[in-house]
């Protein structure tokens, strides 16, 4: 911790606080938790669905693969 | 656009901003442009529509191909934050077309400009407080008088004393955990709030680029008072506006 941070975008995170990181930040858009679908507005999201994959990627990223039976 | 590609909409960047070099882009080869509203715009790359939408080919659900987007969106967000204020929109913003991006801008432009303003200069850094559970446990034994006491009674106690002024430790040892835990973690947000524009987040603060490494210097002074104790501190940054920008937009 004694070190100094790096300069913004000049260092890649690590993976896992990336993912934990867009988890749950940024601004949500108007429908992009009701889906917008007969205006075709906000194409997709599916944030939740979306967001589930963000915390599966992150828990895959932390956590070592199961040992083959 | 046709009905097989969309906009994917990174972050909002005031008027005037360019669009980044040799950043990465949330697919391999994408391109960028902007989308402007009078006072701000909001950086975008024309996608195919499909692995982000429901069918066949929808990659929505595979936990690699999201990493790597993540890892995408992020790094192209932090390249325009490296040059400029950025308010990052949520990961997986996908638009029509220009026309329903342009007039969401539009909407609240006053606030997006407002909340450019707020994060000009400015950067985000979390603290992590992570406990190493036996360690902790260890730490207190060694140094808080009540378990101690319960110890030394139960060493000297009949099996079922023991037992008992066991459960007893047991009990005493989890609430100190969570009391040191807790204090601790009060303490880091008071430094934080010390150095910070804002706190968007509960151990997360914006702060002005100039006041980093005094803020960093403080967090490091902890970090080495924490020191085998079983409790260390993580700082983790600096990022982009991420939390200032959901809170700052949070009722729309």
């Amino acid at each position: 911790m004694a070190e100094p941070l790096p300069p913004l975008g000049s260092q890649p995170q690590a993976l896992v606080d990336v993912l934990d990181r867009l988890l749950d930040t940024g601004v949500v858009l108007d429908g992009q938790i009701v889906l917008s679908l007969a205006g075709v507005d906000l194409v997709h999201v599916g944030l939740r669905a979306l967001l589930a994959s963000v915390d599966r990627a992150a828990r895959l990223t932390t956590s070592p693969p199961a040992p083959a039976p | 656009m046709t009905a097989e590609t969309a906009l994917y909409a990174y972050a909002v960047l005031p008027a005037g901003a360019g669009v980044p070099q040799g950043a990465p882009g949330i697919l391999p080869d994408a391109t960028f442009a902007l989308v402007a509203a009078e006072g701000c715009a909001a950086l975008v790359s024309p996608v195919p529509r499909a692995p982000f939408t429901e069918g066949p080919d929808c990659r929505t659900g595979d936990p690699a191909w999201i990493a790597a987007r993540a890892q995408g969106h992020h790094e192209t967000v932090a390249a325009l934050a490296a040059c400029g204020p950025v308010l990052p929109l949520a990961f997986g913003a996908l638009f029509s077309s220009p026309e329903p991006l342009g007039a969401w801008l539009a909407a609240r432009e006053e606030r997006l400009v407002a909340a450019l303003a707020e994060v000009s200069a400015c950067t985000e850094v979390s603290a992590r407080l992570e406990e190493d559970a036996q360690g902790h446990a260890a730490w207190l034994d060694a140094h808080d008088p009540g378990l101690r006491a319960l110890r030394e009674r139960a060493a000297g106690a009949g099996a079922g004393t023991a037992f008992l002024l066991g459960r007893t430790r047991e009990r005493k040892l989890a609430a100190a955990r969570a009391a040191r835990h807790e204090a601790v973690a009060g303490e880091l947000v008071t430094r934080l709030r010390q150095h910070a524009r804002a706190l968007p987040g509960e151990m997360t603060a914006l702060v002005r680029q100039a006041d980093v490494p005094a803020l960093c210097a403080d967090l490091a002074r902890i970090a080495a008072d924490l020191a085998g104790t079983g409790l260390a501190l993580r700082v983790v940054g600096p990022w982009p506006a991420y939390a200032y920008a959901r809170a700052a937009l949070a009722d729309g």
